[in-house]
Order: structure tokens, then sequence, then C-alpha cells
């Protein structure tokens, strides 16, 4: 039987200088779990996501992964962890194929399961023709898939994505969700931050809302809802919450 | 730490910084691999005359090296004064490494930040990848150090020795890029204690220049740290020395080496991945918490791109004070040389003047580096906010002109203040006489840097810094800029103490009016350039 794993976020607090990015933040996500995380520019959701995956180190709190604490722990927590940064950034001189067997060397896949992996995700994300292409001469959009297949590509039992679908078209978002759900439904834990609120609406099963480092409201949708009177979308919530608080 | 993993990691950055980049510039692939094996021959080639080259006759006098040594001799350098002179400079740039404020590991390209170190892997096995990718790429670089064997074998009257030259270089940039990183390292974990830190370096300046006064020579405290290299550089060419000094130097540096990076990698893992960042990103970062609060939009956009490029810049209380420091720092000990050192330590005044080539290639290459990388982090990284909004490009040479003859002027003020007080007070007004031709270099180095960054991709979302050929172009227009420097350096220091006060002031004047000319007209030239660059791009 496999091991479910969680994500779990303690009272963290970050401070850049004199920006206090985030001031006691706590939430966690469960097995099965689609978490979306909102808020205004700022928030400090990328902080959140990049203290869990050990790209920076909280001043409290603490963060877990399958129970494993991200700072002392990094490598064993991080081994279960798929992530997709913020910005399409990948190394600019490597091809897709040489990105994707770096990973998968990194991670100890063996050389049957990258090529498997590697030609399903490059299909699917319809790159194939593309894969001894340059990062440098790929779109933003294609960059974003590259860096999704390689989260995908080590079966991870926690997904942490940072606003994985700007710059996809429609039909590698749609692509790109069902991916998603299929490896939710083996019980993988996923965290997305997002500004798509129609995406996340349809998408994530639960939702929190962060402002100025803390969480403003969390829940599912018709709790927010209630929240912000039944016939409000996310939209109206956001807006009004994050006027609120 | 795992050492496959850190193969793993080494192999696939060599082959995004420095075998793909080549590939990427060579569509041909044959045409690349004929090429390399030229270089390959030649390089052999010359590593095999040195080797069989009929040793000459002792004594001789008719060939080159007689008159280079004869020189050297006459200026009071003999090996040792070169060893201690190279060892202890060596020393204080570390030092300076250790007193500068940056903290930070820096990488050349972003991803591996964002997307290498949030994989699992211990900072460690990061560190050892990133180590023997370092030791390639520089092997890359003083493998065309071979061609410098001959004049060593010529110096050294045809001692085969002279071969180990490249190794000698290779082991000095390894050595000197651990370091580095190690001092990164300690800045780092002590950086709540910085301030400690800092103290401690600068003590340990004064203590060995204090003990260079009493004892009347460059002490061992500071040339020890790098005597090895020093000498084991320095014995390649020479004639009493014989292989077995050399290899014994070599291993010395060697075994200081591994510990260095043993140290480095104990360390390792109380670095955060924080710390680990494109230095292009910093200066943004800098700049960003410095600025927050300014207008960015002033009168019209000219001003503002005035502003951006260069008054912030070069007018701010930190570089001023910098700057001041940077004299005060070679003027002083300058002086106390001078003043009461020279008799003691029975070294001639022309010694002391003589250093000041050792100082041009330090502060230009210094200064340069900057300038270049921070173009291409900086200023011309948003090069196609200009293309977009600038309504013309004149503005953006000319601040940019002006930016990069401010520097180069600085640098060279810095040189001169060295000489004024050295050798002749009109020294000082060097930068001024040279002001034409500085102008002139801002103008190369530009266009090379405007060309490198017109070829980058329009909106690139992550910073990097300079490629493998991005960087040998930049150092060749540096050597050039440099020599002409050492050149005009040279040819000053004869010229000027003949020259009349008045005929003197002329000279200031018609540079004066020289520099300006030349940068209305260059400035245009520019802004034609970048012009025309960008629509090729
Ligand atoms: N490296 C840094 N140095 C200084 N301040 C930073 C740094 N990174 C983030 N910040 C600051 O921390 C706060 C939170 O930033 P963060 O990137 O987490 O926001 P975000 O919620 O991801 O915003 P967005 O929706 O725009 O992506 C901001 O005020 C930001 O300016
Ligand atoms: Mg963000």
């Amino acid at each position: 039987m496999e091991e479910k794993c969680s994500i779990e976020v303690l009272s963290l607090h970050k401070r850049y200088g004199d920006t206090k990015a985030l001031r006691g933040l706590t939430f966690s996500v469960e097995p099965g779990e689609i978490y979306g995380l909102l808020g205004p520019n700022g928030a400090g959701k990328t902080t959140t996501l990049k203290i869990l995956v050990g790209l920076v180190r909280p001043d409290r709190g603490t963060a877990r992964i399958c129970g494993r604490s991200v700072t002392s722990q990094r490598v064993e927590a991080l081994s279960f962890v798929g992530y997709i940064p913020e910005n399409p950034i990948c190394f600019q001189n490597l091809t897709i194929r040489e990105f994707l067997e770096f990973i998968g060397s990194l991670r100890e896949l063996s050389r049957e399961d990258v090529e498997e992996a590697m030609s399903y995700y490059l299909e699917i994300f319809e790159l194939k023709e593309k894969r001894n292409e340059y990062v440098s001469n790929l779109s933003r959009g294609m960059i974003q898939k590259v860096l999704a297949s390689a989260a995908f590509m080590v079966r991870p039992k926690v997904l942490i994505m940072d606003e994985p679908m700007a710059g996809m078209d429609p039909e590698a978002q749609h692509v790109f969700k069902e991916e998603v759900r299929r490896m939710v439904s083996r019980g993988t834990a996923v965290l997305i931050s997002s500004h798509l609120l129609d995406m996340v609406e349809k998408f994530c099963t639960r939702i929190g809302i962060i402002n100025r480092g803390v969480l403003i409201a969390e829940g599912g949708l018709d709790d927010l809802r209630r929240r912000a009177g039944e016939e409000a979308s996310l939209e109206d919530v956001f807006l009004k919450l994050v006027e609120e608080s | 730490m795992k050492l496959g993993k850190s193969l793993i990691i080494a192999k696939y950055l060599i082959k995004n910084y420095l075998i793909n980049p080549f590939l990427k510039s060579f569509r041909k692939k044959h045409a690349l691999i004929a090429g390399i094996l030229v270089a390959i021959v030649i390089l052999a080639a010359i590593v095999i005359f040195a080797i069989f080259a009929p040793p000459e006759p002792e004594g001789g006098n008719s060939s080159s090296s007689a008159s280079i040594r004869k020189s050297m001799i006459a200026l009071g350098l003999n090996k040792y004064v070169i060893i201690d002179v190279v060892s202890s400079a060596l020393t204080l740039i570390m030092v300076f490494e250790v007193i500068r404020g940056r903290i930070t590991i820096s990488v050349m390209e972003e991803a591996e930040y964002e997307v290498l170190l949030a994989q699992p892997l211990d900072m460690e096995t990061y560190f050892l990848g990133r180590f023997v990718k370092d030791t390639v790429w520089m092997f890359t670089f003083t493998a065309w150090y071979v061609s410098l064997i001959p004049i060593a074998t010529d110096l050294s009257k045809g001692r085969s020795k002279a071969v180990l030259l490249p190794v000698s270089i290779f082991l000095m940039t390894s050595y000197l890029s651990a370091l580095d990183t190690l001092i990164s390292e300690l800045k780092i974990i002590w950086r709540e204690k910085k301030d400690y830190l800092r103290l401690t370096a600068l003590l340990y300046i004064i203590i060995s220049a204090a003990h260079s006064l009493l004892a009347r020579r460059i002490s061992p405290l500071i040339s020890a740290p790098f005597i090895f290299l020093a000498r084991s550089i320095v014995y390649c060419a020479t004639i009493s020395e014989s292989i077995l000094d050399v290899l014994l130097s070599l291993g010395g540096g060697t075994f200081v080496l591994i510990l260095i990076l043993l140290a480095e990698m104990k360390l390792a893992d109380r670095i955060s991945p924080e710390y680990v960042k494109p230095a292009s990103i910093l200066m943004k970062e800098k700049k960003f918490k410095k600025r927050e609060r300014r207008k960015i939009y002033s009168l019209g956009s000219s001003e503002s791109v005035f502003n951006y490029l260069f008054r912030w810049e070069i007018v701010n209380r930190r570089h001023i004070i910098t700057l001041a420091l940077i004299l005060l720092a070679t003027g002083l000990p300058a002086y106390i040389l001078r003043r009461f050192l020279v008799a003691k330590l029975g070294i001639s005044i022309e010694t002391l003047q003589f250093l000041s080539l050792f100082l041009i290639p330090l502060l230009a290459s210094e200064a340069l580096s900057f300038l270049i990388n921070s173009s291409m982090a900086k200023d011309l990284a948003a090069f196609w906010i200009y293309r977009v909004y600038a309504r013309d490009l004149k503005p953006i040479a000319r601040s940019l002109m002006l930016k990069y003859a401010f520097y180069l002027s600085e640098a060279f003020l810095v040189i001169s203040v060295y000489d004024a007080i050295t050798a002749s007070p009109s020294m000082i007004l060097m930068p001024l006489i040279i002001l034409p031709l500085t102008i002139l270099m801002a103008f190369l180095l530009l266009a090379v840097v405007t060309y490198l960054a017109s070829r980058r991709r329009i909106i690139r979302q992550a910073p990097v810094g300079l490629y493998m050929l991005e960087e040998l172009a930049a150092s060749l227009v540096m050597v050039i800029v440099i020599s002409i420097y050492m050149v005009s350096d040279i040819l000053m220091k004869f010229l000027l103490p003949t020259i009349p006060d008045i005929e003197l002031a002329v000279i200031c004047l018609v540079s004066l009016v020289l520099a300006l000319i030349l940068h209305k007209i260059l400035t245009e030239s520019l802004s034609d350039l970048m012009f025309s660059y960008d629509v090729l791009s």
C-alpha cells in the first residue's frame, strides 16, 4: 500500500528586509485534495510555495511534506514533490529532452521510465516535434509545459504549482487539468496558486485566500459563498473578503 | 553527499553553459569539430615545439628574453619580488572579497535555483557538482595559455618545465574560484556577525602591513596564502629552478586546494538555497530597494532614461564613498611607501612606479566586468522597453556612453593618483588628458555589449549571465582596453614630466574639447548601431 502524503504549513513567518511577506500563515492540504491558494499580488503566495520546496527559509514556523520538515529533512521531503515555479525558468541551453533526462536522473528514475514518461507527456502537450529544440527557442507556454512534464514525470505524492497555467493555451490547460485530476485520484495532494478564479472555482476542491501574509478565509466554494451571499461567484467572494481584511 | 548526483549535475550544467552554446552557434557540426581539431593540433604543436626546442647556450644575450630579464632586473624586479607581489596581490583580492557586501553564491542562470535546487539534493551534492562544472569551465579557458609556453621556454632558456605553465595557471584559477566560494559560504554563515568578519579581515591587513614595515619586506603573512601558486607560475619561467621545484609548488597548491574544497563541502549544508542567486537578480534587488521612493518619471523621457542609466548610479553617496575609499586605499600606501620605505627597503623608486602597471589590469578589469555585467543584466536587459517606448535611441546611447566613460575614468583616476604620488604630480591630469581615448573605449565596449544584448531573445523571463562565446568576446575587448590603457600610462609617465605647465593646461583643454566632440559623434553612431542591431535581431 502506498503511503499517503499531506502538506502542512504551520504559522509561517517570513520577512524580506522591511517587508513582512508572511505573518503566521497556517493551512494544510490532505491527500486527494486540490487546494487553491488565492490572494492579491504580493500576498505571499509565491513565498509560501517556495518555502514548501525548500527554496526559501522561513524565519519562524514549520512546513512539512509527508511529515518531513522541509528545512531539517529537506532531501527526504523534496523527494515527494513535483514543483512548477512561478516564472517559466528553465535551463536555456538544454534541449527539452536533455532537461527531462536531467531531472529524471536526479530523481533516480530508470532510463525506460524517463523515456516512457517523456514520450507520454510530450505527446499530450504536443511538444513531440520540439523534443530536440533548445529551451531558449521555446515560447513561454511551451516552457511552462516542459516544467509541468518534469513535475509530473517524477510521480510526485505532492504537487506544488505556482500559477502553472499562465501562458498555456486552452487545450493545454485542459490536458493539464485532466492530468492533475488523474494524479489526485491516486491520492496526490495538490497545492496550486492562481489568479484564474474561474479555473479555481471549477477545479479546486478547497480554497484558501491570503492577504498580506495571513489566511483570511478558507473552505470549499460553498463555505466561502455563504460568507458573501448565496449567488456570489468566487470573484465576488474574493473581492469582498480582501476588501474586508 | 551523493557523488553520482554531483556528476549528473556537473554533466548537465556543462552541457548548458559550455557545450550547447557552442553547438548552437555552429549549426554545422563538422565545421565545429574541424575547428576544435585545428585548435588542438596548434596547441599540441606548441607544446611539442617547446619540449624539443634546442636549449639556448647559457649567457646568450641575443634573445628577447635576455633583454626582458635585464630590464626587469633594472627595475629591481627579481623573481622573489615578483612572487611576493603576485601572491600578496591575490591575497588582497580575496580579503577585499571578504570585506565586500555581497552575500550570495552566484549562479549564471536562475534555473539553477528555481529548478535544480527544488530537487531533492543536499547542498553538498550541489556544491560538488558546481565545483566540477567550474573546473571544466576554467580548464577550457586556461587551455589557451598553452600559447604562453614559448615565452616561458624562452625566459627559462629552453627548460622543458615551461610546459607546466598552463597547469599552474589552471591551478590558480581553480584555487581562486574555490576560495571565493568558501568566502561566500563563510559570509552567509556569519551574516549576523558580518561586521566582525570584516573587522577581522581589516585587522589581518593592518597586522600584515605593520609586519611588512617592520621586516622591511612583504610579510609572509600576506603572501603565504598564495605563495605556492605564485611560485608554481613564476618558476616555470626561471633559469635556476628545476622541474621538481615547479612540481613541488604545484603539489603544495593542490594540497591547499583540496583543504579548501573539503571545508567548502563541510559548510555546504549550512547554506540555504535562498542565497544561490544569479548576480543579475541581486543587482536588480539592490537598485530596487534604494530607488523605490524615487520618481522615475521626471520630465521628459530622455531625462528619465538619463536618471535611470546614469545619474542614480554615479551621483549617489554610496558610489562616491566607495570611490573615495578606493582612492584612499591606493593613495595612502603609495605615499607611505614612497616617503618612508623606498630608501629603507632598498627597492628602487622605479619598481614602485612599475607597480601601477599591475594596478591597471586589476582596477580596469574590475570596472569593466562590473559595467558589462550590469549592462547585460539591467541597462540592456530591458532593451525591448526601449524598442517599444523610446522615441529614438539617442538618450539611451548618450547616458550609457557617459556612464561607461565615467566608470573608466574613475578607475583611471585611482591609477593617476598612485602615479602622481610615486612618479610625478602632473600625472594626476592623466584621466583628463586621455579622456578622448576613454570615450573611444566606452564606444567600443558599448558596441560589443549592445551587440551581445541584441542577440538575446527579446523578452526573457530568466536573467542570465554571460555564456562562453559572450564571455570570450567580452574578455577580448577587455584585453584591448586594458592594453591601450597600459601603453598610455607608460607613455604619459615619460612625457608628462617634461611638459611645461602652460602647455599642459592647453593639452587638457584640447583633450576636453576633443572628448566632447567625440562624445557627440560617437553617441550618434552608437544609437545608429543600436538601431541597426535591433532591426537585425
Ligand atoms: N526576494 C525578495 N526580496 C524582497 N522582497 C520580496 C522578495 N520576494 C518577495 N518579496 C516581497 O514579499 C511579498 C510577497 O511576495 P510574493 O511573491 O510571495 O507574492 P505573491 O502572492 O506570489 O504575488 P503575485 O500574485 O504577484 O505572484 C511582496 O511584498 C514582495 O514584494
Ligand atoms: Mg507569486
